[in-house]
């Protein structure tokens, strides 16, 4: 894989199941290196399609997805997912260490660098202490820690980021994504991060793409919210920001219930 | 703390023996007489008797023989077929009601064919027992295969291992506390194909004891039969709760 790529690029993706509707109409999507890529939109919109075909876990039925010029073919560590599905992302009968090591085998030989890098990622998601621990000792946090460490390690092209936060407490939800914020402006990974919660989007991207509902997603807008480094939802330009992405999703569902009005 | 859940369960369990010996001892030769049932004591000098003459030994021997190996044998089949049938996507749809059904027959009902199919000797006795294993653990391995979660498959896949690496490096530990499960149960279901295999022909074993006192009319050996049967099945689970909880890397597959 080439390392020196400089955007990922969806064109013209389309996504349907055999015999069901079509999910994804004609999807354009550029991602640049580095930038945190939020896309923000209704539930069952098909955002997680949109990724699950990034991933290479589902196939496209039409479009290509490629970085730079070479197209992605399957699922792979330069494309890293960290799921929602706190309770089964993990492997259970393995401790924090291992866990976060277990994409390391196939690529690093010597087993105590394959220990030191896991742990330099264990880390720089503050679970350095809880090495030893199994994911069912831990909080639904700690556990979502582990799935971004043991994708860090393998340092991937992008990060990609299916809601992470959609299943946990409100507090520890908006403590994980000042984090996560803190984490990406260390390491300026770039990221693909899947949201259905508009300040969430507004706190950490970089780039927003707004997908209008289901079925038959397309999408309404892709912006730059132009907001400075320290994002601060009582800021006013953030309530600006957030108005302006309501007002977009709001007109989206209205749009929606009068098509699905007119099928009927 | 699980060492003193295990004491709690041992005072409870020597309570409940001791009550039902005691029912047992007034029961004989007043509501029930001492040829159907016969007195605790004349059970337990039956069971010196025997053991002196080293004929009851020697039934445990053989029979512990014939479920060991027809256990086994079954486990490994039963795991082999089930991880194969739960791999095939849309199999188990197929098959799964098929192994519900055999698992409803019950071994006994068995007996005529496999004589017809393998003779009398050990064979059939055998393969009676480690049928019903075979059964027990496939529907239950396969069951573990089929229960893997969808994103655990997937973030192995985007750690970048290939298909085959996927099925050893997740699907057989995902699966191993089904396995370990199935095996358990199948031991059960062992000691029921064991008496029933003992059916066959004239022979030795414990079932055979108990059937061949039954034809002398010699109850207080059929008695210590079935007690040698039913503690040799329930010290086999024991003895395999104990192995497994006491394998420390075993334990890690029973997180969940
Ligand atoms: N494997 C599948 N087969 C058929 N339909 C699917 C499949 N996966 C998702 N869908 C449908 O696609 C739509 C979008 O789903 P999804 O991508 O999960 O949305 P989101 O992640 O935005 O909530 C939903 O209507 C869902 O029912
Ligand atoms: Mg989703």
């Amino acid at each position: 894989m080439d390392d020196d790529w400089k955007r990922l690029r969806v064109s013209g993706l389309c996504k349907q199941f055999a015999r069901g509707s079509v999910i994804l109409s004609n999807i354009d999507l550029t991602v640049d290196r580095g930038a945190f890529m939020c896309i923000l939109g209704p539930s069952g919109s098909g955002k997680s399609t949109l990724v699950d075909l990034i991933a290479g876990f589902e196939q496209p039925t039409g479009g290509t997805i490629a970085f730079d010029d070479s197209p992605v073919r399957g699922p792979g560590p330069d494309r890293v997912v960290i799921f929602q599905d706190i309770g089964n992302a993990l492997f259970p009968w393995l401790t924090v260490q291992e866990n976060a090591e277990f994409g390391l085998r196939n690529f690093v030989r010597n087993r105590r660098e394959r220990r030191t890098r896991a742990l330099e990622a264990l880390e720089l998601v503050g679970l350095d202490k809880d090495t030893h621990k199994f994911p069912s000792e831990l909080s639904g946090g700690m556990k979502q820690r582990v799935q971004i460490a043991r994708g860090l390690v393998m340092d991937p092209h992008v990060l990609i980021m299916d809601e992470p936060f959609a299943a946990l407490d409100a507090i520890t939800r908006r403590r994980m994504q000042y984090e996560l914020k803190d984490l990406w402006q260390r390491t300026h990974k770039t990221v693909i991060f899947v949201t259905h919660d508009i300040s969430e989007a507004l706190i950490l991207a970089t780039d927003v793409t707004v997908l209008s509902s289901g079925p038959g997603a397309r999408i309404l807008d892709t912006f730059r919210p132009g907001l400075p480094d320290e994002r601060d939802p009582a800021d006013p330009a953030f309530i600006a920001a957030y108005r302006r992405v309501e007002a977009l999703i709001g007109h989206v569902q209205d749009a929606g219930d009068a098509g699905r009005g007119e099928a009927r | 703390m699980p060492g003193h859940g295990i004491r709690r369960t041992a005072v409870v369990a020597t309570l409940s023996i001791l009550t039902g010996l005691a029912v047992w001892a007034v029961a004989s030769g007043t509501l029930v007489s001492e040829v159907q049932l016969p007195h605790p004591h004349a059970v337990w000098q039956e069971a010196v008797a025997k053991a002196e003459s080293g004929l009851l030994w020697e039934s445990i021997r053989i029979s512990l023989w014939r479920v060991g190996w027809g256990w086994a044998i079954g486990v490994v089949a039963g795991i082999a077929t089930g991880l194969l049938l739960g791999e095939l996507r849309g199999v188990d749809a197929v098959v799964g009601p098929i192994f519900e059904f055999l698992k409803g027959v019950a071994p006994i009902s068995l007996v005529p064919i496999m004589i017809l199919w393998f003779g009398i000797g050990e064979l059939p006795k055998l393969l009676i027992i480690a049928y019903i294993t075979w059964v027990v653990v496939t529907v239950s391995t396969m069951t573990g295969v089929r229960e893997v979660p969808k994103v655990r498959l997937r973030a192995a896949r985007c750690l970048g291992l290939s298909q085959l690496q996927v099925f050893y490096r997740i699907i057989l530990p995902s699966t191993a506390s089904y396995v370990l499960l199935g095996m358990r149960n199948g031991i059960g279901f062992a000691y029921i194909a064991l008496v029933s295999a003992e059916f066959i022909a004239v022979d030795k074993g414990i079932g055979f004891l108990i059937m061949d006192s039954r034809l002398n009319l010699q109850t207080p050996l059929m008695v210590v039969g079935i007690i040698s049967l039913g503690l040799l099945g329930s010290g086999s689970q024991l003895l395999y709760d104990a192995i497994t909880l006491q394998t420390p890397w075993l334990s890690r597959f029973r997180r969940q």
